[in-house]
């Protein structure tokens, strides 16, 4: 009866120690990096050492705190605001983005599908059409109104 | 090729489809009031004529026992005592939130009958995909709504509804492929999980916490306690009420139908999670003294009575019809009574000017407004159990299912609970007809603040009654399956 469970388990385990080494052993491996005398060591006093950061990194160079280390450099300050107008452009394009996607199945097969499909898709289209509708009635598509 | 659509608009399924349909439709049109900029009250009771326009349509739909679309929908009287009921749900807050709303009332209530359409569809669905669906379409329409209002609280509760909902969202979605892996098949039905699988296991668990999520089961309830603290009043009964129903709803065919041959860990996982969720609860709601997070944990609490007859289910199986009947006319029967209760006190906070409504704002009350200090008492009791209100049967069915299925120790843990909580409603009541007013400016007390509670109290007493119609629930509980 357990037989079933015991690849459930082994996974389970595997996921908690992947889990274990891609957040905590890789990064602190990472910060060896910068400890010149040392090295990357693998002993396990030092990764147990680094892991509960004893010591704490030693930054040198000013790329480890970059945002993306591999070079691109970061625009703008973080604690700039967005204004909500983009939100709600957002969303209508979502309206239309999900419209299209549904459209395609249909689309494929048009010609086979016959009368019923094509008046559904029909409705199915005023729908998300309204709204469209209703959000430009309301104001919603004006730009900084 | 006309005569094609013509006859599909003859068959079976669109007739089924019709209340459907009408409430998406008025759903568009109320929404289009916003280009007249209609009043909102005109608005409003339109709303609630759709939603009793689509009750009565449901009511005098045929029930089939034969199903659609290769099991996806069934149309039996118990799906459709169920839509009702959360038709009704919708109704009881349609008036009473004319208070909260200031602007834009046409999304408010086309947002309530969208949420409606799902609610209708969930009912009568037999299919994960489908359920999924009509759950999302609720859900995302329950974000909407609780964010109305004007203050940043309302934000800050429907912000936290909408982020710890979208994980319970994917939990859903995880369970049902790892249902799909254990029974080919996204079928609800009796025969769909044949053997206890590995996998069926997980897709219990990951299902039980997405749908009891929006039940507010315990480990899965501290959202509900902020959300409901922080919506508005009428909101907070609907998410209370009708989508806690809807969640129901679906335990009640997922884990009685879909997992009918793991009856074992159904029973196991349904009894710690009842008991640690009613006890829970309760303890918390004694030392509360915010009148609206009392009344959230003591929704917590109902949560945990409510999933005691999934729980009995699975010990004592399906083939036991008699115990079986009974248990399921007896939560039908408590899901009815529980939307008038519970809905009925969270408008009574209509009438406390204070945003966070201590028990104290409601001091002499009785002298101020006997009728609603009267109506509020009679929810509260029902919601403790006491004998006279709808309350005390539902909760008596519920115990009685429970010693005849051989469960009496639960049902004892149970009747402690509700004993417990008979304290803190007494307490409010206390509060409310032994001391004198405090402050004589704290309330609103007109009709659109008074009326919906006073209803609420006149149906709770009334739904006593209709527990002669109990075998008449009985057949509906048939339908479940299907």
């Amino acid at each position: 009866m357990l037989d079933g469970y015991i690849p459930l388990l082994i996974v389970l385990v595997l996921l908690i120690a992947g889990m274990i080494g891609l957040f905590s052993v890789l990064p602190s491996l990472s910060e060896g990096r910068y400890k010149k005398s040392k090295g990357v060591s693998l002993k396990v006093d030092d990764i147990v050492s680094s892991m509960v950061r004893e010591k704490g990194p030693e930054v040198k160079d000013g790329a480890y705190l970059e945002t993306y280390e591999s070079g691109e450099v970061a625009r703008g300050e973080i604690g700039k605001f967005v204004t909500v107008q983009y939100f709600v452009i957002i969303l209508l394009f979502v309206v239309f983005d999900i419209d299209i996607v549904l459209l395609f199945p249909w689309a494929m097969d048009f010609k086979a599908l016959g009368i019923l499909p094509f008046i559904e898709t029909l409705v199915f289209l005023a729908m998300p059409l309204f709204i469209v509708l209703y959000a430009f009635k309301e104001g919603y598509m004006r730009w900084m109104k | 090729m006309i005569d094609q659509f013509f006859s599909a608009l003859g068959s079976n399924i669109f007739y089924a489809f019709i209340p459907v349909i009408f409430l998406g439709i008025f759903g568009f049109i109320v929404l289009s009031l916003g280009f007249v900029n209609a009043p909102k009250k005109i608005v409003a009771w339109l709303t609630f004529a759709v939603l009793a326009v689509t009750a009565i349509l449901i009511y005098f739909m045929e029930p089939t026992n034969s199903t659609f679309y290769y099991g996806t929908f069934v149309f039996n009287k118990f799906g459709i005592y169920f839509a009702i009921i959360m038709l009704i749900s919708g109704m009881l807050v349609t008036i009473p939130a004319l208070i909260g709303i200031h602007q834009k009332s046409e999304i408010f209530y086309s947002t309530l009958i969208f949420v409606s359409v799902g609610m209708v569809i969930a009912a009568f669905s037999l299919n994960l995909i489908t359920i999924f669906i009509a759950f999302e379409s609720v859900s995302i329409g329950t974000y909407v709504l609780s964010s109305f209002g004007k203050s940043k609280r309302n934000l800050e509760g429907s912000i936290k509804y909408f982020f710890t909902g979208t994980i319970a969202t994917a939990f859903i979605l995880f369970g049902t492929s790892f249902f799909f892996l254990g029974t080919g098949s996204f079928n609800l039905s009796v025969l769909s999980a044949v053997k206890p699988a590995p996998e069926i296991t997980l897709a219990l668990i990951f299902l039980i916490i997405g749908f009891g999520f929006k039940m507010a089961i315990f480990p899965m309830h501290q959202w509900a306690i902020d959300t409901y603290d922080g919506t508005e009043n009428s909101v907070s009964a609907f998410l209370a009420a009708g989508s806690k129903i809807l969640a129901y709803l679906i335990i009640l065919r997922v884990f009685i139908v879909g997992f009918s041959s793991d009856g074992v860990d159904v029973y196991y996982l349904f009894v710690i999670l009842s008991i640690l969720t009613m006890t829970y609860g309760n303890i918390v709601a004694l030392s509360e003294t915010n009148l609206k997070r009392m009344l959230a944990y003591s929704s917590v609490a109902q949560a945990g009575y409510l999933i005691l007859i999934p729980a009995l289910i699975g010990a004592v199986g399906i083939s036991d019809t008699s115990v079986f009947n009974l248990a399921i006319a007896s939560a039908i029967y408590y899901s009815l009574v529980y939307i008038f209760m519970k809905g009925g006190s969270f408008l009574m906070i209509n009438t406390l000017k204070n945003e966070n409504a201590q028990i104290s704002d409601l001091s002499g009350l009785s002298k101020r407004a006997p009728g609603t200090a009267v109506s509020f008492a009679i929810l509260l009791l029902a919601l403790g159990g006491i004998p006279i209100t709808g309350g005390f049967f539902a909760k008596y069915f519920v115990f009685l299912s429970l010693v005849a299925g051989g469960l009496w120790w639960l049902a004892i843990i149970a009747i402690i609970n509700s004993a417990i909580s008979v304290f803190y409603y007494f307490r409010v009541i206390l509060y409310m007809f032994g001391k004198s007013p405090e402050k004589s400016d704290n309330m609103i007390l007109n009709a659109s603040t008074k009326v919906p509670v006073i209803v609420s109290a006149f149906i709770t007493v009334g739904l006593s009654i209709l527990i002669i119609y109990l075998p008449v629930l009985e057949t509906a509980a048939k339908g479940l399956f299907s």
